[in-house]
């Protein structure tokens, strides 16, 4: 349906069958005297009964303000322009004005929405039950007694045990997925038409983002709701989404069902973006093909395509102006001036052929090995700080890492991976164990021992934007590690060894005096690259390193770090929670529950065969951007949430949310096993088998 | 919850315990003669032997600090080198006033000081907000004591319409009361009512930014209802805080104000006690100004337990 067809006047509302329709909207946030920022520029989007519309995007692409929009929760001196028409409700809802009655029915009443941080969107000091019946009252109008039961039985379908008890305590006695569940129950007790979720899950653990989206899922059905799906996530809107919405610089660039999009796209955005993804499935060697370029700046944005700068396909007639959304049939509208015949011609003299990734050399040489590490953190209580208890945060976990190997280590917040990185940084002095670099012990040395260690193990961190001092020069903060270990003699060396540095990770020597906010997300990580390399380490282990950056940049970024271990030697352990980098960098992978390692083998082989009941769960939750084959994968689903390191089971640490757990795994702890292959897992049913 | 109270009125004793033992030690340094203050200079050499055995000045501080301790709590404070007066009488008499006065102007700025932030938030970049705004930060920056003595100049000399000394509580004669205090009050107040405004406005701005008032917007609520049920009480809780620091404030602030005005108030009677060196009295007044500020604080403490539910949870 073209959503532009027909005439709007003050009796329309929507058409048959549609619940919102969202015209042309326009928002502007001024930036200064003459400037604005257009974050939404002419989008135009609708919402059919019972259907799950994805609206995806990178960071700055329009697609939370889009939905903000709709809801006029923009505020001055943000401005909504447009036409907004939701079912049974007469003419344009921008009309109205944000403070209105009419619009304040369709916020909470007709349109629920549940937002990105489960730990601030609630309010502290109020009880949740408070701020579930609220909403009942505000749109059902019926009495607090009766919205108390209202609230108590939608509690009890988000499934929150003991609702009576926990409608009367304080979101900080939730954990963030009960909080979202909370948000969830909040939104759909006042009965709404559409439910929209704006990143709702991004912040939660990958397990707990399957289970709240699986939630949404079926109450969609059960509650006969819309939904609409805000996100950054591909694989996301492949797995739970009917209809995708492409969002690329406050437009709409490619719409249309999510077969369509997914297997035959037709913007070149779109095409890059699934080419810059890494998937599950992807054979081992396929290399990453990055969108190059950086996503436009909001501020006077051009008037034609606003991916041109970046686009592949890229012709002269493109910048004759902004082209409307072309009917492709079926439902699939693409805005692009090249027809889909036309982008099929260019496509093999444009595309750079995916390839794959450089060689690696992997050599029998063990640069690290980790034996039986042990972390314990104390827990301290009362003035004095006694000290009642410890947190096991790593428990006899051992790995090797090979000279020119990836090693991945995965597991959700709270399994101990950043605290074992730490303590192979040697940030902490760990309780136990070994790590041994080249065969020598560097647990327990002392600071003046472990000096000539130092330069040979470094880091890249999550945060490009936080790990960077803003008051350092570029050329300063590479060449920091150089200075400190005396590595240079002289200055011109020092020099030289920069630019180098620099060349390396494809950034220009000549930035060396701009400071860390004259760069991009992207560069500031190679900042962070360049200076773990500066001290021609052995190991570099990665703590998220591309986690905080867009799909497009990730690829870039992704890239760099394979080339320059094939070009340097260089051994990574790579820390991540997101399942599918990790496997598309790794060659190794370990998996972490609960400071324990639950199961490790060779990268290919943990995605082909998982034993462990644990990485089963992790990798189903995890979706692929290929919407029929992720329909075909096995799925584990799991019980419950990730507890708390403080109340670790006795046995073994997953038996508590382990469908399979039998009396035998709550009394004892699996210890690793070989399975063949380099495969090794720590559960008893694999015995079994 | 009662553990909480339990600890914050342990660690309560704990700080006056030591503030009591570092003010004795302190003045103890200071170079006048106990004996000589309370009998005169006339003491023959014979009966001040006597006398400083009986006083015990010849035990070690710690010994003579356990007795003025164990007289404390027998309710003696010592006698006042100046007005040889049990120093306890002389308190009594004093501290109702400043206390009353430093109540009251708690009373009136914290309302007044936080309806004024309220509305300055809400009404953000508004002609309310500019205007209020304005006021607040000229009476900020003027020392109070400047607008104390200007006023004192234009009502009391200039107009003579306000009577430029003294001190009646309303329970005494009412019409004498209002005409006296509302100089006083006023300057004691000024600074306060401006301070609590700008504070009080960083502090809503800062709850309205919340991400759960967006949420309480997405719900369909009133802009009222969302100020008056989800940003204020959030808005203000940092305020609360305050009161502890201002009620403290006020004793100091009380001083300069009670001498401009003649109050016989602790104002007055710590500058004169100090000018004599005036030892015990100096002493309790240390000790009263302290206890006052702990209670001051335990309140704060006791308001954050009501307003804030992650308190006691942790």
């Amino acid at each position: 349906m073209s959503d532009n067809n027909v005439v709007l006047n003050e009796a329309y509302t929507v058409s048959e069958g549609n619940l919102v329709e969202a015209r042309n909207i326009v928002t502007t946030f001024p930036y200064d005297r003459e400037r604005k920022i257009t974050a939404v520029d002419g989008v135009s989007i609708h919402l059919k009964k019972g259907e799950i519309v994805g609206l995806v995007g990178e960071s700055g692409s329009g697609k939370s303000v889009t939905s903000m929009s709709i809801l006029q929760l923009i505020l001055p001196p943000g401005k909504v322009e447009g036409d907004v028409r939701i079912e049974n409700m007469k003419g344009n809802m921008l009309d109205y004005g944000m403070n209105s009655d009419e619009a304040r029915s369709v916020r909470g009443g007709k349109i629920g929405m549940i937002f990105q941080e489960p730990m601030t969107s609630l309010n502290p000091i109020l009880k949740v039950g408070f701020q579930i019946q609220e909403n009942i009252i505000t749109h059902l109008g019926v009495s607090p007694e009766e919205a108390k039961t209202l609230a108590i039985e939608m509690m009890t379908k988000v499934g929150i045990a003991n609702p009576e008890i926990r409608y009367n305590q304080y979101p900080a006695e939730f954990s963030g997925g009960m909080r979202q569940r909370i948000m969830i129950a909040m939104v759909l007790a006042a009965k709404p038409d559409v439910l929209i979720a704006d990143e709702a899950t991004t912040a939660l653990d990958v397990t707990t983002q399957a289970q709240i989206l699986e939630l949404i899922q079926s109450l969609a059905k059960t509650e006969d709701v819309s939904v609409i799906i805000v996100t950054h996530n591909l694989g996301l809107v492949a797995r739970y989404a009917d209809r995708i919405y492409v969002m690329y610089g406050g437009n709409i660039v490619e719409s249309g069902d999510k077969y369509t999009i997914f297997e035959t796209p037709g913007h070149p955005y779109t095409r890059g973006l699934l080419a810059a993804v890494p998937r599950l499935d992807d054979p081992k060697d396929r290399r990453l093909i990055p969108i190059e370029g950086l996503p436009p700046t909001p501020i006077n944005l051009p008037k034609y395509c606003k991916f041109y700068d970046r686009c592949k396909y890229r012709e002269d007639r493109c910048k004759d102006g902004m082209c409307e959304l072309r009917d492709e049939g079926n439902e699939h509208y693409v805005r692009c001036v090249l027809t889909k015949d036309e982008i099929e011609a260019k496509k093999a003299a444009v595309e750079t052929e995916s390839g794959t990734v450089p060689e690696k050399h992997i050599t029998d040489e063990v640069v690290l090995e980790v034996k039986d590490l042990q972390m314990f953190f104390p827990i301290l209580k009362g003035m004095m700080k006694r000290k009642i208890g410890e947190v096991h945060a790593v428990e006899d976990v051992s790995f090797k890492v090979h000279k020119g190997e990836t090693v991945g280590v995965v597991g959700e917040s709270g399994c101990g991976k950043t605290t074992l990185a730490k303590c192979i940084m040697r940030a902490l002095t760990p309780n136990g164990g070994e790590i041994l670099y080249k065969g020598q012990n560097i647990a327990h040395m002392k600071e003046k021992e472990l000096k000539q260690f130092r330069s040979k193990i470094t880091m890249i961190f999550q945060d490009p934007f936080s790990s960077l001092n803003p008051r350092q020069k570029a050329g300063d903060i590479v060449g920091e590690p150089l200075t400190i270990n005396h590595l240079t003699g002289s200055r011109a060396e020092y020099n030289a060894r920069i630019d180098e540095l620099f060349r390396l990770v494809g950034l220009d020597p000549q930035y060396r005096t701009r400071v860390p906010r004259e760069f991009s997300g992207g560069q500031r990580q190679r900042i962070g690259i360049a200076r773990a390399l500066a001290s021609n380490p052995d190991i570099i282990v990665c703590d998220e390193p591309v986690s905080a950056l867009d799909v497009s940049i990730q690829a870039q970024v992704i890239n760099l770090m394979e080339d320059l271990q094939s070009q340097l030697g260089l051994s990574y352990i790579f820390i991540a929670h997101d399942l599918s980098v990790v496997k598309h960098i790794s060659d190794r992978i370990v998996v972490m529950y609960l400071g324990r390692v639950v199961e490790t083998a060779p990268a290919e082989l943990l995605y082909d065969n998982p034993l462990h009941p644990y990485t089963k769960a992790l990798l189903s939750a995890v979706p692929i951007t290929d919407p029929k084959a992720d329909e075909q994968r096995e799925r584990v689903k799991l019980i419950g949430e990730v507890p708390s390191v403080m109340e670790r089971p006795s046995g073994c640490p997953f038996a508590d949310r382990c469908q399979y757990a039998t009396e035998r795994c709550h009394k004892e702890v699996p210890q690793l096993k070989d399975y063949g292959n380099g495969q090794q897992a720590a559960c008893f049913l694999c015995d079994e088998k | 919850m009662g553990k909480y109270i339990l600890k914050r009125l342990l660690q309560m004793i704990v700080v006056m315990f030591l503030v009591s033992f570092l003010t004795y030690v302190l003045i103890g340094i200071m170079p006048r003669d106990p004996i000589y203050s309370l009998y005169g200079s006339d003491v023959t050499p014979a009966e001040y032997e006597v006398i400083y055995h009986r006083m015990g000045l010849d035990k070690p501080v710690i010994v003579r600090y356990f007795n003025w301790l164990v007289n404390f709590f027998k309710g003696d404070l010592g006698t006042s080198y100046a007005y040889h007066m049990p120093v306890m009488e002389i308190i009594g008499q004093k501290i109702g006033v400043t206390l009353y006065l430093s109540i009251v102007s708690t009373l009136i700025s914290f309302p007044l000081g936080m309806l004024f932030g309220i509305i300055t938030a809400v009404k953000r970049g508004k002609w309310q907000d500019t205007t209020l705004t304005l006021v607040a930060n000229i009476s900020a920056s003027i020392p109070g004591f400047v607008i104390a003595i200007a006023l004192l100049f234009l009502f009391c000399i200039n107009w003579k319409i306000l009577p430029s000394r003294g001190f009646t509580f309303p329970w005494e004669n009412f019409g004498d009361h209002i005409r006296q205090i509302i100089l006083p009050m006023f300057c004691l107040s000024l600074g306060g009512i401006a301070g609590i405004t700008r504070q009080t406005r960083s502090s809503m701005l800062e709850a309205m930014r919340q991400d759960y008032v967006r949420t309480a917007r997405s719900k369909g609520l009133q802009e009222n209802y969302i100020i008056s049920k989800h940003v204020l009480r959030n808005g203000l809780i940092p305020i609360i805080t305050l009161i502890g620091g201002r009620l403290a404030g006020m004793i100091g602030g009380s001083v300069f104000i009670e001498n401009v005005f003649s109050i016989p108030g602790m104002g007055t009677l710590m500058v004169n006690s100090v000018n004599q060196i005036d030892v015990p009295v100096i002493q309790a007044c240390v000790l009263m100004t302290s206890g006052c500020m702990c209670l001051a604080f335990f309140i704060t403490d006791m308001l954050y337990l009501a307003v804030d539910p992650r308190i006691s949870l942790k």
